[in-house]
């Protein structure tokens, strides 16, 4: 396992004075003064053509049973999580780090949680966030996990001018997760905005199997490309766009990573991770077909339960070639699902 | 302490049903929630074969509540039978099935096949959802049409029956009344009310169904008047329901005349929530010296000023 002697929240981003003493605080108050994004050690390695499925054939209503025993889920629990730090990377980002190792124990890459940053009825219902970052302490023992929120709305508001030491009604972890693929297969993660959140995990896990990672990642304007320096220590390579081409190249992402794969073609077997905004996961899931590289999204469309409760969460999904589409549960059976079995044109744009 | 109560001939363990819609087909949950410890569980409305539902967004939140238009996404009774209830039997749920037809035929169809099928303990006649075109709600508009379907249904089954009542109606103690004389044995209410939201950015719909229904603590005052105004006008037990959050508001509803109650939403925000609902009940009941919790439907205390009839 890879150990930084620094929290990561330090590294690369502006932390104002207000951050500085929320840390200290956390620090004091909270056990898990050292934290690493470890290997999902629970996750299984597959070849790039399978993708693990829950065991649990019978919530699932569209999966292939055959794909269906090969993944046993591990059970969510509901936790009141501790806030020990709240880091502002800029007006509209942020990381907060929770205590909470009942959740941590069994967390794999890709999966969510389901949160309630405040008691009572406004607002109601929870929101769907990836697990950004999996805490251990210098034990190597699991602490809790960090999440990185974009504020959009209420909820999200709410999660961003967090204090420490507040409580935080923790479900999960929740969903499918990523299939981690091993050598000689590369892994190429393609992130653009917030999307970047499912993806530390992803590589801390690729990374613990040797697995080469590259990561393709777009934003508006250089000050919006957060965490370089924690990829980078894991040795993940890293192909910046931006917008206004204030770092990286000027464009969208999309662009290196087409000219990647017709680069690559037989060597690095890579396959494909993506999460973003929908066109983006959809130009990327087609950029895939078209190279015959696998493809794995994850997507984001709004839940009211995570629990395969209400079906708000549908998503268009053919089992394969050119089935018609059907309306499954993105909370049970994604949110990381085959991009070649997304129906991208059905597909609502929420963000 | 007593907390069972007796739904016609089905007796549950307690008052406690999980609301039809907000709780998949019970199963979802058996990774967090202990089914056989819950009273009931009534699973999401089924037709007789699948259903694709509305396009998302099917659901926004409003202020203490929330709209959903999921338009009745479902696996059909057929899928329901094969899949879902060997496992919810085997775990010892007690269950409910919520049925919808779009003809008093299809109604007929459906209760003909779980009453052949094993670990059916009660049907609820979905005639109240407010998400969809035909069927369904053109029943529960009306006494007429409720008594109808209920009347249908009750020649081919003995299980009991449980329509399920819209509130979106201006006398809904008429169509208990009806319900009741067609032969149901017990009646549960309400279904959501009819709503919309607007996203006054776009100046379009907040739902792609454009209305949809309103659920949650927002509705709960209504909720409780309808079963109150509904407990004086019938005899069969009541299965009250709306925006219950705490083992408050079940007593709220069990006071105003409920004999059991279903919960919804607020699954959504504590898919765990039935133990401390239990516990609190429990307390409430050893607190006011009460031994049975059928012992406290419908004690609600009234000045001659406070009495009203809404007939
Ligand atoms: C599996 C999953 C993982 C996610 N991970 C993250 C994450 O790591 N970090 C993060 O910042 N966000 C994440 N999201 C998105 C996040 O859940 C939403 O941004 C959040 O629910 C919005 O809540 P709000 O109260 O701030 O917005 P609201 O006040 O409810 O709505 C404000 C606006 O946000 C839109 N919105 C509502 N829900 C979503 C949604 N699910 N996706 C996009 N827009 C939405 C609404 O349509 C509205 O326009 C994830 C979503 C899913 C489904
Ligand atoms: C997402 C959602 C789906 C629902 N689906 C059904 C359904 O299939 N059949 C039905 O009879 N009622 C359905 N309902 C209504 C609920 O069972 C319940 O009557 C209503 O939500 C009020 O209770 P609550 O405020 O506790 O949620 C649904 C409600 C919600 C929120
Ligand atoms: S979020 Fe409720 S079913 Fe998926």
């Amino acid at each position: 396992m890879r150990r930084s002697s620094n929290s990561w929240s330090y590294v690369g981003m502006k932390v104002s004075k207000r951050d500085h003493v929320s840390l200290a605080e956390g620090a004091s108050k909270h056990s898990c003064d050292i934290t690493v994004t470890a290997p999902c050690s629970s996750s299984r390695v597959t070849d790039d053509a399978g993708r693990p499925r829950p065991n649990r054939s019978h919530i699932l209503e569209h999966c292939e049973p055959s794909r269906s025993s090969r993944y046993t889920a591990n059970m969510p629990v509901d936790v009141d999580a501790c806030v020990t730090s709240n880091v502002h990377l800029s007006d509209d980002y942020n990381v907060v780090r929770l205590d909470a190792p009942k959740l941590a124990v069994s967390i794999q890459p890709g999966q969510f949680v389901m949160i309630k940053p405040i008691a009572g009825l406004e607002p109601l219902l929870r929101r769907p966030f990836s697990i950004f970052e999996v805490l251990t302490n210098r034990n190597g023992v699991r602490t809790g996990f960090a999440l990185l929120n974009k504020r959009v709305g209420i909820g999200t508001e709410l999660l961003y001018s967090i204090e420490v030491g507040h409580r935080i009604g923790c479900l999960g972890p929740l969903g499918v997760p990523f299939t981690v693929v091993a050598p000689p297969h590369e892994a190429w993660l393609v992130a653009g905005g917030v999307g970047l959140a499912p993806f530390l995990t992803l590589a801390a896990d690729l990374r613990g199997h040797g697995t080469a990672t590259t990561l393709f990642y777009g934003g508006r304007r250089s000050a919006d490309l957060y965490y370089l320096d924690a990829f980078t220590q894991l040795g993940v390579r890293l192909v910046l766009t931006t917008e206004d081409g204030s770092q990286g190249e000027s464009g969208l992402v999309t662009a290196p990573l087409e000219r990647a794969l017709v680069a690559s073609a037989v060597s690095a077997q890579p396959t494909l991770y993506a999460c973003g905004p929908t066109p983006m996961m959809s130009a990327v899931a087609s950029l895939a077909t078209a190279h015959g590289r696998p493809c794995q999204v994850s997507l984001e469309p709004i839940m009211g339960c995570g629990m395969g409760g209400c079906y708000s969460c549908v998503v268009p999904i053919r089992k394969s070639g050119n089935d018609p589409a059907h309306l499954v549960r993105a909370c049970l059976e994604g949110p990381v699902f085959d991009g070649q079995r997304v129906v991208w044109d059905r597909l609502q744009h929420v963000a | 302490m007593d907390l069972n109560v007796d739904i016609g001939s089905l007796r549950l363990k307690n008052p406690l049903i999980a609301a039809s819609g907000c709780f998949g087909y019970g199963v979802e949950y058996a990774e967090v929630v202990n089914l056989k410890t819950l009273g009931g569980i009534a699973v999401k409305g089924l037709f007789l074969s699948e259903r694709e539902g509305h396009n998302p967004p099917r659901i926004v939140e409003t202020p203490a509540g929330m709209l959903n238009a999921i338009g009745l996404q479902g696996i059909g009774v057929h899928r329901f039978v094969a899949e879902k209830l060997p496992d919810l039997y085997s775990q010892g749920a007690t269950v409910i099935v919520n049925i919808c037809g779009s003809t008093i035929d299809e109604y007929v169809e459906i209760t003909r096949i779980l009453a052949d099928a094993d670990g059916v303990n009660a049907i609820e006649l979905n005639i109240s959802c407010p998400n969809i075109k035909a069927g369904g709600i053109t029943f529960g508009n009306s006494a007429v049409g409720t008594s109808e379907v209920v009347q249908a249904v009750r020649s081919v089954t003995k299980l009991p029956i449980i329509p399920k009542l819209t509130p979106n109606v201006t006398d809904i103690a008429g169509i208990a009344r009806a319900a009741e004389e067609a032969g149901a044995d017990a009646v549960s209410l309400v279904n959501t009310f009819l709503a919309m939201a607007i996203d006054v950015e776009t100046r379009r719909p907040a739902l792609s169904n454009g209305v949809g229904g309103l659920s949650g603590p927002a509705i709960r005052p209504i909720a409780v008047r309808m079963v109150y105004e509904c407990s004086q006008a019938v005899t069969i037990p009541i299965i009250g329901m709306g925006g219950i959050m705490t083992a408050r508001d079940v007593l709220e509803f069990i006071i105003a005349g409920a004999t059991a109650v279903q919960v919804g939403t607020a699954n959504f925000v504590n898919p765990n929530l039935w133990p401390k609902l239990l516990a609190d009940l429990k307390e409430y009941l050893s607190r006011h010296n009460i031994e049975r919790v059928q012992d406290l439907v419908g004690t609600l205390e009234l000045t001659e000023t406070q009495v009203w009839n809404s007939s």
